[in-house]
């Protein structure tokens, strides 16, 4: 994922996606991550679906969240 | 990881603080024992919360659950104490980061989710309530091993950064990121399972 025209994976959008939870992505990582964003249904619905469970560990374990 | 959930303990406040408190130990002791790895150590610091807690009973004023409230105040004293120790407890990679190919059949050979395995159900599309879904949450973390889960809690709940977990765990920052990788994964995959249940 060296080169943001390489296109990343499902897998590797997981990836990212836990990445951004503990810290910024690097710029190229975040053009990657939302050009395949951009694209792709799947990765749209698991994106949500990992913001909603960022949420509730938030409010579970009172948690503000990340800026 | 509690032994009561967030309804029982809203029975337990509407019955005065003494017995609200008590409805969260058990799960503020989880919370403690996973990070400080000493029952004896962790009920100090839960005992020392729910004093706390009570002496400032009148200050809580229902802004957050009790549960939030406790949970904030446990937080300050794992904290605390592990920065006083300066523990390190070395991590045995095996214990954390498992198969490697543990998420291989959610995935196609060329890294797509696969559409037989993929689960496209988002909370908040069933007439789930809000209090259902975190205890769905809740059971989920119960089930990462314990190991995975004081890393993956250093994070998540203590609000450690990674440098400071991997100087605890003695894990290198590349095999931290895999540990916590794989506990977001398993938890969505747990989550996503449940959310789509019927009531």
């Amino acid at each position: 994922m060296s080169d943001p025209t390489i296109p990343i994976t499902c897998r590797d959008t997981t990836w990212l996606v836990s990445c951004a939870r503990d810290g910024a992505l690097t710029p190229r990582e975040a053009s990657q991550l939302a050009a395949h964003l951009a694209g792709c249904a799947a990765c749209q619905v698991a994106s949500k679906q990992f913001g909603q469970l960022f949420a509730q560990l938030d409010t579970l374990l009172a948690r503000d969240p990340p800026p | 990881m509690p032994s009561r959930s967030p309804v029982a303990a809203s029975s337990a406040l509407a019955a005065g603080p003494w017995q609200a408190l008590a409805a969260e130990r058990a799960f503020l002791l989880r919370l403690a024992r996973l990070q400080l790895q000493s029952q004896a150590d962790a009920e100090d610091a839960v005992q020392e919360t729910l004093v706390g807690a009570a002496r400032g009973w009148q200050g809580f004023a229902g802004a957050s659950s009790l549960r939030s409230w406790l949970t904030g105040i446990l937080r300050h004293k794992i904290v605390d104490l592990l920065r006083s120790r300066r523990l390190q407890t070395g991590v045995d990679l095996a214990d954390v980061t498992g198969e490697g190919a543990e998420f291989d059949g959610l995935f196609t050979a060329d890294g797509a989710w696969h559409p037989a395995t993929f689960i496209d159900t988002v909370c908040g599309a069933t007439a789930l309530a809000q209090r259902q879904l975190l205890d769905i949450v809740e059971l989920c973390m119960r089930r990462l091993p314990e190991e995975t889960a004081r890393l993956f809690l250093m994070r998540e709940y203590l609000g450690m950064e990674l440098k400071e977990i991997e100087e605890h765990s003695l894990l290198s920052n590349a095999n931290l990121r895999v540990v916590l990788y794989r506990a977001r994964m398993r938890l969505r995959e747990c989550a996503v399972r449940s959310w789509g249940e019927p009531e």
